[in-house]
């Protein structure tokens, strides 16, 4: 058995004084239904997958890497110059990474919305972002796999979150409504401030405004956005 | 004593019951047929003390390894004496007998 990270340790001894006779297998079976439906609303979890690209194939299999499941897709973009591949300072690269119409109906499966016909150049990739959430198997001690960074950086919420729902279960010695509607409101509060933070790159004082989408000139197909979190 | 076999479960139950001189008024078989009940019953109070399901009977008193949660072991105990009391044909014992039941669900459903 791993020793336990020690923000998980302290995520616990947070919980357990707010629900005293909790046992700590239902604190960690609450733990992974909150950090999935973190996960779900706030986008929070990315990871850049490369699909190698096929001249004219438009479906793609997409595995994330680690204990981890697709969520949905964000964008997909490809680098259109082989000689940049983003690294250096001097020419950053970001105007070389051109978005992709795509879709992700059934995650893990990415549809290119206009498959090329020829491969530019070898090893040409398409760069999938998707967002992610937890899944089983948990650890060795029975705590969902996820980021520690996130652990560490929304520990406070994730107090609130599971609290409040340990508090609204019925008939348990630590049940108490009150306490669990005011967890309950601050972690809806937090998890809103997450999807912000996660839309403005946690970047403070970016751009919040967006160009309206009725005037887009770029058309979302199937409903599947590619652009709308496109970081330019 | 931490609870942590069946053995110390029997042993803190005769304790609290009295029953420390052999012959005993209740048998190991009595008590360990209580504790079963009792996990029996903390199912259907408490699912979320057995989230794999519920373990194998207790069988012996031996130094099989209890695997309730340590700080819901004395409720059990409580449990294992009042079902002991309860059987007992003496009056007397059934007021004891039943604050003993009580504080079995009161543990497992309250903080008190």
């Amino acid at each position: 058995m791993a020793a336990v990270p020690a923000n998980l340790t302290r995520l616990m001894n947070a919980i357990r004084p707010i629900v005293p006779g909790a046992l700590d297998s239902q604190i960690q079976a609450v733990m992974f239904d909150i950090f999935d439906e973190f996960f779900q609303f706030t986008n929070v979890w990315q990871q850049t997958i490369p699909v190698l690209a096929v001249a004219n194939q438009q479906i793609y299999d997409v595995v994330p890497e680690g204990n981890a499941d697709i969520v949905r897709l964000l964008y997909v973009w490809v680098n259109d110059d082989p000689n940049n591949n983003g690294s250096s300072p001097q020419n950053c690269g970001v105007i070389y990474k051109r978005p992709i119409p795509a879709e992700m109906a059934i995650p893990g499966v990415l549809t290119i919305i206009e498959p090329i016909t020829s491969i530019p150049y070898p090893n040409y990739t398409f760069n999938a972002v998707v967002s992610l959430k937890c899944t089983d198997p948990a650890d060795s001690n029975g705590y969902p796999v996820v980021p520690q960074w996130i652990v560490e950086k929304y520990r406070r919420d994730f107090v609130d979150g599971i609290a409040g729902q340990l508090l609204a279960q019925p008939a348990k010695p630590y049940t108490n409504q009150t306490m669990a509607v005011y967890h309950k409101r601050r972690w809806r509060n937090a998890m809103s401030g997450c999807r912000i933070e996660v839309n403005r790159w946690n970047t403070y004082g970016a751009q919040a405004w967006r160009y309206p989408q009725q005037f887009r000139t770029i058309p979302r197909h199937g409903g599947g956005g590619y652009f709308g979190n496109w970081p330019v | 004593m931490a609870l942590d076999t069946a053995a110390e479960m029997v042993n803190q139950a005769r304790i609290l019951t009295q029953d420390l001189v052999q012959p005993y008024r209740y048998s190991d078989q009595e008590f360990l047929d209580a504790l079963n009940t009792g996990i029996l019953e903390s199912k259907r109070i408490r699912p979320d003390m057995w989230p794999n399901g519920l373990p194998s009977d207790y069988l012996a008193v031996d130094t099989t390894p209890i695997t309730i949660d340590p700080m819901y072991r004395m409720a059990f105990v409580y449990y294992m004496c009042g079902q002991a009391q309860l059987r007992d044909e003496e009056e007397t014992q059934d007021t004891r007998a039943v604050m003993l039941l009580q504080m079995f669900y009161k543990q497992l459903m309250g903080l008190g």
